[in-house]
């Protein structure tokens, strides 16, 4: 059984070239990611995983940060990034969608 | 932006025990006899406009020597010459009472042309009557404009709007003391209009601009129950909010076959629908409801115009999202969505006015810049400006604690922040630095435009900006006006402000002394001429890549005369050629050469032209570059032989260094003017404009009629062709000497008739 994990890219991205790894598989990869700010989004990825425990890493190239999350997926998840400088990538998984206006 | 933000209100009593009431002395209010029943508290708040009225400090105060002329002197003005009309108009907004008041007033103080100071001052109230006093924490235009630290306010109230008055004595700072009398125009501080569009797969109902605002449980207990809409919104915000009368259907078919929408689909809707579009800054908003956006469910409404160069006029509130979804179990769903709609309609509405997110107010570079250095971010704030999700509680805290308005920081910005940061189309999205454009009384006599006849005004790196001007009499009545007025440029003034860069004002090579023919001038009638924008005495104005708007300024019969802000943009260099050609193309000779013509004397110009001819072959700037060079060669050419210490054609000219040399005509030039203007006629009127290549082709149709009058009638003949399929009106050319125009036609109007 497989469910979808949306990856939001939400504040704070600005030029970067995000790279999504899933198991140590790569299964995104983006350059020139900028956050809208009316909104408040990048941009957004949907990653079909198997049922069950996964480790994702999500690397920002020109920023030097990466920052690793285990899921345990058994439904559609939501994953929503956020790049806060002096912090880092700071992340929030929930199991509805993003909302943006 | 000054770094003056010093707060003391310590100091505000002491200061106010120094200042003599005298010295603000305001008649006893003349209040109605018999008076009437007052239902409320006379407010004072609104906006405010300087009188001319001279202030007599009484002859015993130590300010008495000084008066508000000095104060003149100590704003900047534009680099280049000083501007021959020295005006000054001044607005003063007070928000000291009325639906949230925020304890401060600011000014606007222009100069002149490009010169504006805005100030902002929290105010205290003292213990006079009427009486305000505050620190100026808030200074914004030209370095040391404005030194004054403190300002005094005292109003008289009235039940009669042209009775109430203000007197503001600005002080401190070491500058002299000003004291200005204003007059009361408004109870708001800006004006504003909204035009709310649907698309035609949305429900009228889905379309939401007003809300009960007791129709939801889960409210404050103290709100009032009342039915709200989108303009008490902004009213409150203190706006005076006017629709736009143009509210209409956008067929769903303008979303293309997937019929939700993207960001560049909407922006070309709002071109299309909205009855105020204009590429220029006007408190003027399109609001667009829309079923749903290209991103899909998650989006509920976009501010999405932060595209081409007036950012902001537009928003979109998607119905088919989940701002259309109460969450289960919600007590009562209608009420939910209808709030939820107009929330987010709210919401949207305010990135229009420039405002951030809540949690967004200090994001600086490299996004856009927070209009305050210091400003906070406000998480937790119940304002249509924050996500109700985001809170602390989510959105049942928000909304049981919302009141259907803006921050008190979200208020100052919009009320007091220099217009440019707030007004639609103004300073770019998320950008406070912008620049001013809004000039607040026209002429009612005249209206001059500039335009350049290019699709948004947009020009390849390199290429010649030709500026048209069109000045039309606007007066209802025919007047009399020199023929040659736009070509005697002691009575304009053209300034030029590249997007971060100081204004520059543009220059001509030459001043023109004209027998000062006159013409009658009937209402509705308008004059032409054209300029290279480009270059003038200054050298290239225009030259860097890049976003610029240029804006003129004339003198008739006493008459000052602003023309539109027009915006243009300077594309980027695409090829080393480019980057090559600019090294020698950007010289004050080159100018010259293009401005005139060429000259067989400016050797080093005609290189630099010759050069884009041929290294860029198919650019527009090679086109301007073949039309110079080739123009002079048709006739006897006689040039200016300059002597050796000349350094330049305009000093030779000016010093009367010059001899006069006559060189043959070149009749091999036909065969270029012939593919440039002729077969290419419609590539040669979009880059010279309409009223350049009119005059070229004339020059070249005298030339060909010495020798075959067919020749010319048919040039006459294509350039007519050429212009009316760009919608140039037939009696432009009704003086056509050689193509069958009617030269008594229009006996002398030919540039006065209406277009
Ligand atoms: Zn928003």
């Amino acid at each position: 059984m497989t469910y979808p994990l949306t990856v939001d890219f939400r504040d704070g991205f600005y030029n970067d070239t995000i790279v999504v790894v899933v198991d140590e598989v790569e299964v995104y990869r983006q350059e020139n990611v900028t956050t809208r700010t009316m909104t408040g989004l990048a941009g957004s990825t949907e990653i079909l995983l198997d049922s069950g425990k996964h480790m994702l890493r999500i690397n920002l190239s020109e920023k030097e940060v990466s920052t690793s999350i285990s899921i345990d997926i058994n439904s559609p998840l939501y994953l929503g990034l956020e790049y806060i400088p002096q912090k880092g990538l700071e992340n929030k998984l929930q199991g509805e969608p993003f909302k943006y206006m | 932006m000054s770094d003056d933000f010093i707060i003391d209100d310590e100091n505000l009593d002491l200061l106010e025990e120094e200042l003599d009431e005298d010295e603000l002395s305001i008649d006893t209010v003349g209040l109605p006899r018999p008076f009437p029943i007052l239902p409320r508290k006379l407010s004072a708040s609104g906006l405010y406009k300087a009188s001319n009225r001279l202030i007599k400090l009484p002859i015993k105060s130590k300010f008495a020597e000084q008066s508000s002329d000095e104060f003149e002197n100590e704003i900047g003005f534009v680099p280049g010459k000083k501007l021959p009309w020295g005006f000054l108009k001044e607005d003063l907004r007070l928000d000291v009472d009325g639906r949230y008041p925020q304890m401060q007033a600011s000014g606007t103080i222009r100069t002149n042309f490009f010169t504006s100071v805005d100030w902002i001052a929290r105010l205290k109230a003292t213990r006079s009557p009427n009486t305000w006093i505050g620190n100026i924490w808030f200074k914004d235009g030209p370095a040391n404009a404005m030194r004054h630290t403190r300002v005094r306010i005292k109003v008289k109230r009235s039940w009669f709007p042209h009775q109430r008055q203000l007197i503001a004595k600005f002080y401190g700072g070491g500058a002299p003391t000003r004291v200005r009398h204003f007059n009361f125009k408004s109870a708001y501080f800006h004006p504003v209009e909204f035009e709310y569009d649907r698309v035609s797969d949305v429900p009228a109902a889905d379309a939401t601009t007003s809300v009960a605002t007791c129709a939801h449980p889960n409210r404050p207990a103290t709100i009032a129950c009342e039915n709200l809409s989108l303009e008490t919104v902004y009213r409150r915000a203190g706006f005076n909010v006017k629709k736009s009368g143009g509210d209409s259907s956008i067929p769903v078919d303008d979303a293309g076959a997937n019929t939700t929408w993207s960001d560049a689909e909407m922006h070309d809707a709002m071109q299309a629908y909205w009855s105020r579009f204009a590429n220029k800054a006007q408190w003027s908003m399109w609001v667009m409801f829309a079923r749903q956006h290209d991103n899909g469910n998650g989006l509920g409404g976009v501010m999405f115009d932060d595209i081409g160069p007036n950012h902001r006029q537009g928003t979109a509130i998607f119905s088919d999202s989940f701002i259309s979804q109460a969450p289960a179990g919600d007590a009562n769903p209608a009420a939910w969505v209808d709030r939820m709609r107009f929330w987010t309609a709210a919401h949207e509405m305010g990135h229009g006015f420039n405002l951030a997110h809540s949690w967004q107010k200090s994001l600086g570079a490299p996004y856009g810049s927070p209009w305050l250095p210091a400003l906070a971010d406000e998480p937790e704030a119940r304002s249509f400006m924050n996500y109700p999700y985001n809170v602390s509680g989510g959105e049942t805290s928000f909304f049981s604690d919302f009141e259907y308005r803006f921050s008190d920081n979200e208020l100052v910005f919009m009320r007091h922040a220099p217009s440019r940061f707030v007004q639609m189309g103004n300073a770019d999205w998320f950008d406070n630095h912008g620049f001013e454009q809004s000039i607040p009384d026209q002429s009612s006599v005249f209206n001059l435009e500039l335009r350049t006849n290019k699709a948004n005004s947009v020009f390849e790196f390199l290429e010649m900006i030709n500026l048209e001007l069109k000045l039309t009499n606007i007066s209802g009545q025919t007047r009399l006006i020199e023929n040659a007025v736009l070509q005697e440029y002691e009575n304009m003034t053209i300034v030029i402000k590249r997007d971060g860069m100081p204004a520059r004002q543009w220059l001509p090579f030459a001043h023109y002394c004209r027998n000062k023919n006159m013409s009658a001038i009937d209402h509705g009638q308008s004059l032409y001429d054209s300029i290279l924008l480009s270059a003038g005495k200054n050298g290239w104005d225009i030259a860097e890549p890049g976003n610029y708007t240029v804006q003129a300024m004339m003198t008739i019969d006493d008459e000052i005369i602003m023309s539109n802000a027009l915006k243009l943009r300077v594309g980027t260099p695409r090829t080393d050629n480019e980057e090559i050609c600019a090294q020698d193309l950007f010289n004050k000779d080159v100018g010259q050469v293009l401005t005139y013509g060429g000259s067989q004397y400016l050797a080093k110009a005609n290189h630099a032209l010759e050069e884009v001819i041929v290294r860029l072959p198919n650019s527009n700037a090679a086109r301007h570059a073949q039309i110079a060079l080739a123009l002079p060669k048709l006739r006897n050419f006689k040039s200016l032989n300059i002597t050796a210490d000349a350094p330049d054609l305009f000093t030779a000219l000016e010093n009367k260094k010059a001899a006069i040399g006559v060189t043959k005509s070149d009749s091999a030039v036909k065969k270029t003017l012939d593919t440039l203007l002729v077969k290419e006629g419609n590539a040669a009127a979009e880059t010279l404009g309409h009223i350049c290549y009119k005059q070229h082709m004339d020059t070249y149709s005298k030339y060909l009629a010495d020798s075959d009058t067919a020749a010319a009638a048919k040039t006459q003949q294509t350039c007519k062709k050429t212009l009316m399929a760009r919608n140039v009106p037939e009696w432009v050319f009704a003086n056509d000497a050689y193509a069958g125009g009617s030269a008594s036609a229009k006996g002398g109007k030919k540039k006065t008739e209406k277009a």
